[in-house]
């Protein structure tokens, strides 16, 4: 792999990783509301 | 500062560049795996179900419910695009999807696809109901098994069948509010339903070739133009009265009977044009099927005012 590809492929795989945390953090976040909006309705 | 030094120092800031550039573009791809375009009508026409049910949902759930219903949509999309990488990569409307371009492996994208197909019924079970959930999940699988993989390259009456497959967005809306079925929800699943063959047949009219050259048995391939514009005025005489039923089975008020009689009119105009349109001996258009083009981008105005209608009139007057 020459450090072009290099850089291109560590800058994905980055921008992978932030996408995978922003999902997981917001379903989290969506999880907090649900439950929420689960128990104000019971 | 030496001109190797500026050199490289120029050829890592270009590099860095073109990773940005490949950065944006990788999520452009995994986005457009989701189908983007198709998903707007997926979108509306569920929130059209979760405003008409007579239970109103807490916000959450409801933006929850249509965040499901679009991913699950999206997943069905992907996983479409992967089944059908073969015939994407032949056909011009299609040959630049990411699969077959080559920028995401046919594997990921599978995967991509189940993980979110997965996701979202679970989510929209725990969130709303398991009805909801069941339904949607019935959904995917027949959008991707019962379409795509079996109906799509062996029958002419491929989107008849499958064109339930984007029936279902109002009623697992209206089930994922009340947690039942009623009339209402099956007559929008009615209408969505006889509406896809005219909307599909008008495009594929325009677009035949694509379809002929990846071998799939779209009607204008197997049965010929003539008969594909006969069956767009067929199935449109079908839908106009389909339309009218929300308001003479009291769902709604004469207002929104007039919008679906006027807007069934201008459809009916529009599909007559189709069937009139010049063309030769063969019924290959002379017009470049331009009433087709009209057609097509008719149909898609229509089912969105048609709903917003439904909508308006039960919220405000009904």
């Amino acid at each position: 792999m020459s450090p072009e590809e290099r850089v291109i492929f560590e800058r994905r795989r980055r921008a992978r990783n932030w996408a995978i945390l922003g999902a997981l953090a917001g379903l989290s976040v969506l999880f907090y509301f649900i439950s929420l909006a689960r128990l104000l309705r019971t | 500062m030496s001109d190797v030094t500026a050199a490289s120092m120029g050829g890592a800031q270009a590099s860095l560049d073109a990773s940005s550039l490949a950065g944006a573009s990788e999520v452009r791809d995994w986005i457009t795996l989701l189908k983007p375009r198709v998903l707007t009508l997926v979108v509306y026409t569920g929130i059209i179900g979760l405003l008409v049910a007579p239970v109103a949902l807490h916000p959450v759930l409801a933006i929850t419910a249509v965040l499901c219903i679009t991913i699950a949509a999206g997943a069905a999309g992907a996983m479409n695009m992967w089944y059908d990488r073969d015939i994407d990569a032949v056909m011009r409307r299609t040959i630049k999807r990411p699969i077959p371009a080559g920028r995401i492996s046919a594997d990921a994208a599978l995967t991509y696809g189940i993980v979110l197909a997965v996701g979202s019924v679970a989510l929209m079970g725990l969130a709303t109901n398991w009805l909801a959930a069941g339904v949607l999940a019935g959904s995917i699988a027949f959008y991707v098994v019962i379409y795509t993989m079996w109906l799509k390259r062996r029958t002419p009456q491929n989107i008849v069948i499958g064109g339930a497959a984007g029936a279902f967005p109002p009623l697992i809306g209206w089930i994922a509010a009340t947690g039942s079925v009623e009339a209402l929800p099956l007559v929008l699943f009615a209408i969505i339903f006889v509406w896809t063959p005219p909307h599909f047949w008008a495009l594929a009219l325009f677009a035949h070739a694509d379809y002929e050259r990846a071998g799939v048995p779209m009607l204008p391939v197997t049965h010929g133009a003539r008969e594909t514009r006969r069956q767009v005025v067929i199935y449109t005489v079908l839908l106009v009265p389909l339309t009218l039923v929300p308001w003479l089975m009291g769902f709604n008020t004469w207002v929104y009977g007039a919008v679906a009689a006027l807007l069934g009119a201008n459809f009916l105009r529009h599909a007559w044009l189709v069937w009139r349109d010049e063309q030769d001996e063969t019924g290959v258009s002379l017009t470049k099927d331009m009433p087709a083009k009209r057609c097509f981008k008719y149909s898609i105005s229509y089912l969105f005012i048609l709903f917003g209608a439904l909508a308006l009139d039960r919220l405000i007057l009904a």
